[in-house]
């Protein structure tokens, strides 16, 4: 076959060469396999490719955004005829700057609210990291009816699936991804009756079923001038041992399209979700599951906030959440710079109990472990790493034990840990 | 932090939108209908639009350090 084109090689290296209409993926694999020249082309795009991936996944750029009655129209122009609904808001306008977050770190109610330690988390890498501003900042904001509308509409769905949950547990059926809708610091409030209030840093206000039409129009309908972060929950029926409402992946396919709205939205640029969801796909190609392990989301001073939320109406009150889980001073100290943090977690269970550990990825396929035992715990202690290939590099520091693994050498680990430590 | 902004908007519109749904973990499939484009242009479309915004992207790092 003659020489493979750009085009043609970036789909290669998406692994997308079994959706083009004519590729013959296997005589494209077996061309590069033997052409020289197609294989310093690939290489080439690949570092295009490489290098186009650490942009978008640098740190996120302040969102500046056009008025909302512009994102509306916008909207509006892209989907199809809403409900008339929609319509009010040309006539209620929009509230300017209405803080939000859009999950906070929460989870689904069951029966209850459930902490996040019981569920699979897809983690966006910058979600951790992200501080709530303090819960006193900024001052009441009025939302838009229809936004509000919309909210409580949410609000009651999830309390409804709570209550159902409650009286038949052993029927209920979950969606597999949840998007958890909290604010950080904002007061959202309608102007009518039945406003939704919410006045607390990291209140869950609903967890709205991402493949549910809702979802998309909530998205649509919030203010996001100032979006910090959108978390998606996805639920595994293994874990919970119920049967979930759709395969993983169709649901995580509707949730990427609703991603994708948020992100025309607010400009075109990132929020950390999306970058969650890609991994969830990676996750999918490579036949695994889309788990990543318990997440600590919670900083202290989220944990210390109590839930308060007011609203007028009461079937609005919120569940109790149990407190999060401790998290030291360690976790800045323990993430190598330059590799994508897929997740960070404290040690709830085996001989590190009470460490915390983080994953970073080294390349698509290659992860770095990273243990931060407790006091008094040696690297002995542990088991020996599952995989093959995988090797071991502890360090003492401070008074503590690292432990790094990865498919590397103890010298590269060794590397890895000098810019750990140049990062102190 | 203006920078990958300022590189993405020196894509045209159709390469932007169609680098973000790839970098939101859209299919090639799922692209080409959001795009209106057909699936084969999907790899040519990421070429132009990666090359594109790792040169302004590095551009624009270049005019940084000479401020």
């Amino acid at each position: 076959m003659s020489h493979v084109d750009q085009g043609i090689l970036h789909a290669y290296l998406d692994g997308a060469l079994d959706e083009l209409p004519s590729g013959d993926a296997r005589a494209i694999r077996e061309h590069l396999a033997a052409c020289p020249e197609c294989r310093a082309l690939l290489e080439e795009e690949e570092g295009i490719r490489e290098q186009t991936l650490a942009i978008l996944a640098g740190p996120l750029p302040e969102v500046e955004l056009p008025p909302l009655e512009e994102l509306r129209l916008r909207a509006e122009a892209t989907s199809p005829p809403r409900a008339s609904r929609g319509r009010r808001i040309h006539r209620m306008g929009w509230a300017a700057s209405v803080i939000l977050a859009i999950g906070a770190g929460y989870a689904l109610r069951g029966d209850q609210v459930i902490p996040l330690g019981t569920m699979d988390v897809i983690d966006g890498p910058n979600v951790p990291w992200l501080e709530p501003p303090p819960a006193e900042a900024g001052p009441a904001t009025v939302l838009d009816a229809s936004a509000n509308d919309l909210l409580r509409q949410a609000v009651q769905q999830s309390d409804a699936r709570a209550d159902r949950a409650a009286s038949a547990p052993r029927e209920r059926r979950l969606p597999n991804s949840v998007i958890a809708i909290s604010t950080e610091r904002s007061v959202l409030k309608a102007p009518a009756d039945g406003d939704v209030e919410v006045s607390s840093a990291g209140s869950v206000v609903a967890e709205v079923d991402s493949g549910d039409p809702l979802a998309a129009e909530l998205l649509r309908a919030l203010p996001l001038e100032k979006l910090v972060a959108l978390d998606v929950v996805t639920l595994q029926d293994r874990l919970l041992g119920v049967p979930a409402q759709q395969p993983l992946a169709s649901s995580l396919l509707d949730l990427t399209s609703v991603a994708a709205t948020t992100k025309r939205l607010s400009g075109g640029l990132s929020v950390p979700a999306v970058r969650a969801i890609r991994f969830a796909n990676e996750d999918l190609d490579e036949g695994r599951v889309a788990r990543r392990g318990r997440v600590a989301m919670a900083s202290a001073s989220r944990a210390a906030a109590a839930p308060a939320f007011s609203t007028s109406d009461a079937s609005l009150r919120p569940r109790e959440r149990r407190p999060s889980a401790r998290r030291g001073g360690a976790e800045g100290q323990l993430v190598v710079p330059g590799f994508e943090l897929i997740s960070l977690e404290n040690i709830e269970e085996g001989p590190a109990a009470g460490g915390l550990r983080t994953l970073q990825r080294l390349t698509q396929v290659d992860t770095l472990e990273l243990l931060h035992l407790p006091e008094g715990v040696v690297p002995g202690d542990l088991a020996a790493a599952e995989q093959d290939g995988i090797v071991q590099h502890a360090a003492f520091r401070n008074g503590e034990w690292l432990v790094m693994r990865a498919p590397r050498s103890k010298q590269e680990l060794e590397v890895l840990l000098e810019r750990l430590d140049a990062n102190r | 932090m203006g920078q990958v902004r300022d590189a993405l908007d020196a894509l045209s519109e159709r390469d932007r939108e169609v680098l973000l749904l790839w970098d939101a973990g859209q299919s090639y499939t799922e692209i080409a209908r959001q795009a209106k484009l057909a699936v084969g242009a999907v790899g040519t479309t990421l070429a132009r639009a990666r090359r594109r915004l790792a040169e302004a992207y590095s551009n624009k790092e270049l005019v940084d350090v000479a401020r």
